[in-house]
Order: C-alpha cells, then sequence, then structure tokens
C-alpha cells in the first residue's frame, strides 16, 4: 500500500463519527473481494456528508460497515468506526442494538421491500419506539401517528392501520424515514434513499430529509449514484470508486475546484436540463472494476481520459490540494496541472 | 366477492364427499356372490337376513338402495355388524377418541421439534446443525411409519424397557400417567414424519425471508435475533405451515393405522383391520367412509386457508 | 442484497461436488436390487420357502448370511425375493400413473377449455382422498393378489401425476416454440409427442421416481397390515409383520427388512432429488 500523506486533526469538537482506515472483504467462489478499501472521514454533528460513485463502487457496503449490519460469515473488517466515541467494529452484539435505531438508523434504498408486508405501518413504527424508548403500546401508537405527520402523510390516524401494500412508493419513502428518525438518532444514513421513485417525488423525499435534519440537529450521511442529488444538500462530498474515496472536500469547493478525472466525468455524464435538447448523455467508458482482483496503479486508469504511465503502476495516496486541508483527492496527473 | 369463492368452494366440497359416499356405498357390490350371505356369514339367519335386508335395502332398485343407505347414515345409522354384536357407530365412536389423541399428541410433539429446529437452522444456512438436520430429514423420508414403529418398540420397549409393548393401552379415564406412557412411542413416530415435512417447508420459506430486506431493516431498528425470528421472519410462513399440517393428516391416519396395529391401541385403525380380519364388512365401510370423509373436509380448510393468505391462487 | 448471495452460493456449489458420488453409489444400489430381484431363481440364493428346522432363528453366519426367521428361512433370500413386490408395486402402479395420468395431464393442459375442467375436477376428487384408506378399502373387498393391489395403487397415483405433468404442460404450452409449431400446420399429436414431450419428461422421470417410493411404502404398510400378498410369498412389510411375535427373541428378523426398505427407498430418494436439481436448473435457464 502507498504511503498516506494524509493526517486528521485530533477529534473536534463536536465530532459524531470518524472513520479509520476502513477495510471490508468478501469471501466468494471467486476469492476475496474488496469493496471497501481504506475508506477514511469523519463527520461533525448536524453536518451532511454526500458520498457519491457508481454502482459497484463499494458505497453501499461503506454504509453497512459503518452501521455493522453486514453479515459476519465470509466478511472480514479491520479498521475503526468510532461513534460518539466508541469504537463500532469492536462492539458487541447487544451495545449494537442499542445503537441502530436509537442513535444511529440506516434509510434503505427501495421503499418497495424495506417495509414488512403483513404489518401494518403503524405498528412498524411503534416497534423502534417501544424497544428504545420503552413506550407502552398507546404512546407508541400516538407517538407513531405524529410522526407520520412530520413527514407529511396526509390523514395520518387512518394511514397508521394501512399495510404497506397500499401505499405509493414515495408514501412508503416517508414511512421509513418515520420508522428512522422515530427514536431521534444522531446519524442517518441514506442509502440512495430516492433510486427507486419517481423524479416528482425524489426532490420532495430530499426536502423532507433536509428539514427533518436541520430541526432535530441530526448528521447525516447521504449516498448517492447523482452527483445532482448530493450537489445542494451536502456540507461536504466524498467520491467512491473501487471502493476507495478518491476525493473529498467541502461541496462548494469540490464543484469550484475538482482534482479528480472521474469527479469530472461524473458531473459530466449528468444530464443537465440546460443543455440543448438532443445533447448527446455522456457515459464514462468502460466498466467498473473487478474488486476481486487487486491491481496495483490507480484503479480508474483503465477508464481515465487524463492517465499517464504512472497512473497504472503506482497507486496514488490521497493528498492534499495543496494548502487547503479540506480538500482531499487521490491522482497523479490531476485536473489543473500541466500536462 | 368473496362469498361467490366460498359457495363455489363449499360445492366442490359437497361434491367430493357425494362421490365418496357412492364410492363407499359401492364397496358391497365388489365382493364376489351375494352380498348377503358374504356379509352374514355364519350368522345368516331367517332373522339376520331380514335384518340386513332392511338396512341395505337389498331388494330396492339400486339407486334406491343408496339412498336409503344415504339417509341411514346421515342419520347417523352406520349399521348393525352382526359380527361385532354392536352398532358400527359404536364401534367408531369408541375408536375415534384415540385417533384424536394420537393426532394432538403427535402434532404437539412435531411442532415444538420443527419450528425451533428450523429457525435455528434458517438462522445459519449451511452450518453443521443446518446440514445435520437437513440430512437427518432426508433420511426419514426413507422410515416409513411401520418401519419405525417395529424399530422402536424393538429399541425402547423390548431392549431398553422404556416403554411399553403391545397392549399397553388405557383410556384417560383409567389412568392418566398410563395413558401417556402408552401413547408417547406411538406418538413419537408418527411426529417423526410430519417434523421431516414442517421442517423442510419452514427452513426454506425462512431461508427466503430472511434475505428480504425488511429483516435488515428491522435488524437495523435494534430488534433481537429472537424477535425478528418470530415477529418478521416467521409471520409470513405460519399460516402455511398449519395449512400443511392439514394436508398432511392423510399421512398421519395411514401412520396410525400401523400403529395401532403393532401397539393395539383401539383406535379406527385396529378396528379396520380386525374388521377385516373377521370380515365383517359393514364395519369396514362405514370406517373407510368416515375416515375419508374427515380427511377431506380437513383437507377442504387446509386449501380454503392457503387460499385466503396466499391472493395470488387465483377465486375462479 | 449482494452480501447474502455469494456466501450461500459457495456452499450449494461445494455440496453438489459430494452429491456426485452419492448419486451414482445410489444408481448402482438401485440396479443392484432390481438385478437381484429379476435374476433371483438364477443366482444361487436358498428357497425363500424352505424351512430348515435346525436353524429356527438363527443369528447371521457363514451358512446363512443374514440368518433366519422363526421357521427356519434364510433371511437374505427372503429379501431378495421379497423386493419382487416391492419393485412390481412400485414400478407397475407408477407405469400407469405415468402413462393414464400423463397423457391425460398434456391433453388437458394442451386443449384447455372443457375437457381441462372436466377432467381437472374428477382428478381433484381423487386426490382429496387418502391413498392408503383408498387402497385398503378396494383391497378388503375385492381381493388382494398383487397385480390387483398394484392396479389399485396405480389408479391412485393418476390424480398426481395428472397435476404435476398439467402443469408442465401448461408452462411450455404457451411459449413461442408451441405457437411457431401450429403456425406452420402441425397437428395436435405432433405438438404434443415431438415439442412438448421431450420438455415435460425430465420433470416427469423425477416426480416418478418419488411416486415409485410413495408407492412402495404404501404397499410396504398395507403388507405389513397383513392385507397385501400371503404368507408364505415374502414381502418387505410381510417379514416386518412377522417379526413382531419374535421381538424379543430374534432382533435380525426386524433389522434386516427394515434396513432393505430403508437402503432402497433413500436411494431412489437422492436418485429423484439430485434429477430434480439437475434438471430443475436447466429449466430455470429457459
Amino acid at each position: 500500500m502507498a504511503e498516506r500523506e494524509l493526517q486528521f486533526p485530533s477529534p473536534a469538537r463536536g465530532e459524531l463519527l470518524r472513520v479509520e482506515d476502513l477495510n471490508t472483504a468478501f469471501e466468494t467462489p471467486r476469492g476475496l473481494v474488496h469493496a471497501v478499501n481504506n475508506v477514511s472521514f469523519s463527520l461533525e454533528r448536524s453536518k451532511t456528508l454526500g458520498i457519491v460513485g457508481e454502482s459497484g463502487s463499494g458505497k453501499t457496503v461503506l454504509s453497512r460497515s459503518i452501521m455493522g449490519l453486514l453479515p459476519s460469515a465470509g466478511v472480514s473488517n479491520s479498521g475503526k468506526v468510532l461513534f460518539e466515541g466508541k469504537d463500532l467494529l469492536s462492539a458487541s452484539p447487544s451495545e449494537m442494538r442499542d445503537i441502530w435505531g436509537a442513535r444511529m438508523s440506516l434509510i434503505f434504498q427501495d421503499p418497495m421491500t424495506a417495509l414488512n408486508p403483513c404489518t401494518r405501518i403503524g405498528k412498524q413504527i411503534a416497534e423502534s419506539l417501544r424497544l428504545h424508548l420503552k413506550l407502552s403500546a398507546k404512546e407508541a401508537n400516538l407517538h407513531s401517528i405524529e410522526l407520520l405527520r412530520q413527514v407529511g402523510i396526509p390523514s395520518p390516524g387512518e394511514r397508521a392501520e394501512a399495510y404497506p401494500t397500499q401505499l405509493s412508493g414515495g408514501m412508503r419513502q416517508r414511512v421509513v424515514i418515520a420508522i428512522a428518525i422515530a427514536c431521534a438518532p444522531r446519524l442517518l444514513l441514506a442509502d440512495e434513499p430516492t433510486t427507486g421513485l419517481d423524479v416528482t417525488v425524489q426532490a420532495q423525499i430530499l426536502d423532507l430529509l433536509d428539514e427533518l435534519r436541520s430541526e432535530r440537529e441530526m448528521a447525516m450521511i447521504l449516498i448517492s449514484h447523482d452527483l445532482g442529488v448530493v450537489a445542494t444538500r451536502t456540507d461536504e462530498i466524498a467520491v467512491m470508486y473501487a471502493g476507495r474515496i478518491v476525493e473529498k472536500a467541502p461541496t462548494k469547493r469540490l464543484f469550484a475546484n475538482m482534482r479528480m478525472p472521474y469527479t469530472e466525468a461524473l458531473l459530466q455524464s449528468t444530464p443537465k436540463i440546460e443543455n440543448p435538447s438532443h445533447t448527446r448523455l455522456q457515459t464514462i467508458p468502460g466498466n467498473p472494476p473487478d474488486l476481486s482482483k487487486i491491481s496495483e496503479g490507480c484503479s480508474f486508469a483503465p477508464r481515465c481520459a487524463y492517465v499517464t504511465e504512472q497512473c497504472r503502476t503506482q497507486t496514488p495516496p490521497l493528498r492534499q490540494n495543496g494548502t487547503d486541508s479540506t480538500h482531499h483527492f487521490a491522482c497523479w496527473n490531476p485536473l489543473g496541472t500541466e500536462a | 366477492m368473496l362469498w361467490k369463492f366460498i359457495a363455489r368452494r363449499f360445492a366442490a366440497l359437497v361434491g367430493i364427499l357425494f362421490v365418496i359416499s357412492l364410492g363407499a356405498f359401492f364397496l358391497i357390490h365388489l365382493l364376489p356372490g351375494d352380498p348377503i350371505i358374504t356379509i352374514l356369514g355364519p350368522s345368516a339367519t331367517n332373522e339376520n337376513r331380514r335384518i340386513l335386508m332392511a338396512q341395505l335395502g337389498l331388494d330396492q332398485p339400486i339407486y334406491q338402495q343408496y339412498l336409503t343407505w344415504l339417509g341411514n347414515v346421515l342419520h347417523g345409522n352406520l349399521g348393525f355388524s352382526f359380527i361385532q354384536h354392536q352398532n358400527v357407530t359404536t364401534t367408531i365412536a369408541n375408536s375415534f377418541p384415540i385417533d384424536v389423541e394420537l393426532v394432538v399428541l403427535s402434532q404437539i410433539i412435531a411442532f415444538s421439534t420443527a419450528v425451533p429446529l428450523a429457525m435455528a437452522a434458517a438462522k445459519r444456512p449451511n452450518s453443521l446443525l443446518d446440514r445435520l438436520a437437513t440430512t437427518a430429514t432426508f433420511a426419514a423420508l426413507a422410515l416409513p411409519s411401520f418401519v419405525l414403529i417395529v424399530l422402536g418398540v424393538l429399541v425402547f420397549a423390548v431392549h431398553f424397557h422404556i416403554f411399553p409393548g403391545p397392549g399397553a393401552y388405557v383410556p384417560i379415564s383409567q389412568g392418566f400417567w398410563t395413558n401417556i406412557h402408552a401413547m408417547i412411542l406411538p406418538s413419537l413416530v408418527l411426529a417423526i414424519g410430519s417434523v421431516v415435512v414442517y421442517f423442510r417447508l419452514l427452513r426454506s420459506d425462512l431461508v427466503a425471508t430472511l434475505q428480504e430486506d425488511y429483516i435488515l431493516m428491522a435488524r437495523s431498528k435494534g430488534a433481537s435475533d429472537r424477535r425478528i425470528m418470530w415477529r418478521h421472519a416467521f409471520r409470513p410462513s405460519s399460516v402455511a405451515l398449519l395449512a400443511t399440517a392439514a394436508i398432511n393428516i392423510g399421512s398421519l391416519i395411514a401412520g396410525a393405522f400401523v400403529v395401532e396395529y403393532l401397539l393395539q391401541l383401539p383406535g379406527l385403525g385396529y378396528s379396520l383391520v380386525n374388521a377385516i380380519g373377521q370380515d365383517d364388512y359393514l364395519t369396514i365401510q362405514a370406517i373407510v367412509l368416515v375416515v375419508a370423509v374427515s380427511v377431506v373436509v380437513i383437507n377442504f380448510f387446509a386449501d380454503f386457508m392457503f387460499s385466503i393468505i396466499d391472493p395470488r391462487i387465483s377465486r375462479d | 442484497m449482494t452480501e447474502a448471495s455469494p456466501i450461500v452460493a459457495s456452499s450449494e456449489q461445494e455440496s453438489s461436488k459430494t452429491m456426485g458420488i452419492l448419486f451414482w453409489l445410489a444408481v448402482g444400489w438401485i440396479g443392484l436390487t432390481v438385478s437381484l430381484a429379476v435374476f433371483a431363481n438364477l443366482l444361487p440364493f436358498q428357497d425363500p420357502n424352505y424351512q430348515n428346522f435346525e436353524a429356527i432363528n438363527a443369528g447371521p453366519g457363514m451358512a446363512h448370511w443374514l440368518g433366519c426367521d422363526d421357521l427356519g428361512r434364510d433371511i437374505l433370500s427372503r429379501i431378495v425375493f421379497g423386493s419382487r413386490v416391492s419393485l412390481i408395486a412400485g414400478f407397475g402402479a407408477i407405469a400407469i400413473g405415468v402413462v393414464v395420468g400423463g397423457s391425460l395431464g398434456m391433453i388437458a393442459a394442451y386443449r384447455r377449455g372443457l375437457v381441462d375442467t372436466l377432467v381437472s375436477a374428477a382428478l381433484y376428487v381423487m386426490l382429496a382422498f387418502p391413498g392408503l384408506v383408498f387402497v385398503i378399502a378396494i383391497v378388503a373387498f375385492w381381493g388382494h393378489e398383487l397385480w390387483k393391489i398394484t392396479l389399485v395403487l396405480g389408479i391412485a397415483s393418476i390424480p398426481i401425476l395428472f397435476r404435476v405433468v398439467r402443469a408442465s404442460t401448461l408452462s411450455f404450452a404457451t411459449r413461442d416454440f408451441v405457437v411457431a409449431a401450429q403456425t406452420i400446420g402441425a397437428s395436435d399429436r405432433r405438438i404434443i409427442f415431438k415439442e412438448l414431450l421431450p420438455n415435460v419428461f425430465p420433470v416427469m422421470v423425477s416426480f416418478s421416481l418419488i411416486g415409485v417410493a410413495t408407492v412402495i411404502i404404501t404397499e410396504g404398510a398395507l403388507s405389513f397390515l397383513g392385507l397385501s400378498v400371503e404368507a408364505p410369498m415374502p414381502s418387505w412389510g410381510n417379514m416386518l409383520n412377522e417379526s413382531r411375535t419374535y421381538l424379543d427373541q430374534n432382533p435380525w428378523l426386524v433389522l434386516f427388512p427394515a434396513l432393505a426398505m430403508f437402503l432402497f427407498l433413500l436411494a431412489i430418494n437422492l436418485v429423484a432429488d439430485r434429477l430434480r436439481q439437475r434438471l430443475d436448473v436447466t429449466e430455470g435457464k429457459l
């Protein structure tokens, strides 16, 4: 592994989550798949981090690794995930169960499958409340209805008795959000919360998340493959490729001064409404790499427009952008340098 | 809409019961020679002949015979057995409770074994426990009840003297623990067949359910493994399991016959084999009818349960 | 949720390799049992009915490999000759079921409409009926010669085979290659034989084997109750029935027939299971 020049500042005031050198690998018939490689970042309270990458970049595995929700068989983890000072990777199952839902929640990608089809939605919300806040059935019920109202579901009293199949995709996602925020967690992980939804509904859901987050002063990690989704709603963005973070910066700075060619490619492949009609949709040529084979050199090299010989043979470390300690990228031949 | 569906299913049930009654009725006519002589055998006095003629209406045209017989049956009169010298209905009423007890006991054992076992296996698929359980249940398919009961008696009664051998049955009213003691071995043997069916069904259902997103969601809420298993994973399968139990009744009956035969438990199976041995055709006919009707009715309810819980099964 | 699948898949692949050995062992055992049954008269087995009074309840030994029963008859030869009953009943009944039930199933599925509704309804009635009771009823009134039993068991197996074949045919009948054959004017008969049958056949084979096992168990129970072939003719069920009286004296009377039955049924189940896995997988890929 190439030596890293990155130094994290010592725990800042208000730091909620700190991930250090997280590695996650799976045993598969094809070999060991390295889904998450040396990921490090930190997140302060009430701040939003966006994690962007193509499918297969490891972002979902990352979110599950942070939560600690991966199956134990055939999975190896290393590194640290410090949440409120506690290392989640070495915590016991019962300690984790106290954290899940109460201090840290996950919003799933597909609202169609995230809810139990046989149970009424009111009860599904109440389950969380009764588990952690030890409310009585009646109290939990009232509270669920209130939560449904807060996530913008009309006639919440009636809807609480409905089954998930009776609700539309957007509504279901709101219910999932209600469940996630029920016990007022400090950290919300939203894994592609809008991917399965209609375009019109997507904005609503993202706005809702924003609102709830600021009301409750939650930190959020927003995961998406769509730069557009994270562009306006995050304080900081981390770009992932092949299980690694390849660029990380406060949002405005990232867009103003992106250094990693992959970030540029991502941006260019997002269709923009201002483009004249019939503009060709740009895609990134090639395919995401096979994570069961660790190769030398930069994992993006085969698809990069600016690739050099060094890119193919040495893995670029994550380094600072000049004097800006908030902006890091991993590239030998970043944008803005002379060829 | 639902009423239409129920009505149609019920009509089907009546139709099936009608066909069964026809079948049972015509059994008598399968006998070689004159049915009266065959049925009465040695007790063929003129008096008995007359009684039997009246009972079966053998001097009437065939469709009327059927109606007479059917009328009798529906009034609870299954005939008088000249060989046992009692009403067949009495014989059946005395035997029936033993079968009920066997079924109840065996199913209690079966469910309390199969459900936890399937849960433990589904939790860690392909673990040692899972593989052992799957292999054991597969092997059990090759051990029918009559083999198991003989082996069971050989090992537990003859060799180890833990359970009693043939003839130890005592009605509950005469001794609760003696009764249970005598019933454990046959119930265990019957339970094994059921455990195999329930385990296989539940395990594969649970493995599939546990991979669903909403299970992970429940975990992310902080629910314990136990809670997830019982409240989230098991729920969708529970009704299917009950319905399977009902459908399983057919093979339970078959199993009950053989265990009763070996251990001399005075249930329907034992009475049936006795009746065959004594050429008591009326009793045979009646027992077959009662058993068939019971199984069909139970199956009907099971089928009904299945179609209610699974809206995909067409209600046409 | 891709996390779970790679982990489960690898173990299934491992177990499919070991099934290969077991599969062939099972096939071999079935072949052996059938061959012995067929050629028993030509092989140096003792007469299954010869009563050697010196050897009553003898244990296994050089003269009698599996010992003798209470009448001095050699257990091994009784098991071999007795297997004939199970094999004839099993394969005979299923042959009837497959030919009649299978044909009806394919025709009903292909023709649909009134034919399908009537036949399905009629056979649905039979399906609800418990098999053993049905057989006992008929046998008690009609007689217990082996051919009668086989016939009755065959009739009893028609509904289930009908259902399986019908369902399988239905899934194929709507596919393009059948429609294509119809558009070029192929006759119904030709379509059924040349297009549908080859596809339905693999499903039928696996299911039929399970049917054979079921029939063997039913006949075994029947024999055990004393309702099948009469003494002195041996059958596995008969032997177990006769062993009842001597449980305390001669456990071999129970153990060997039980083992014979167990091994054969296990072999059939293994073969059927493996075939089903193999053939169903191909189905999925279509």
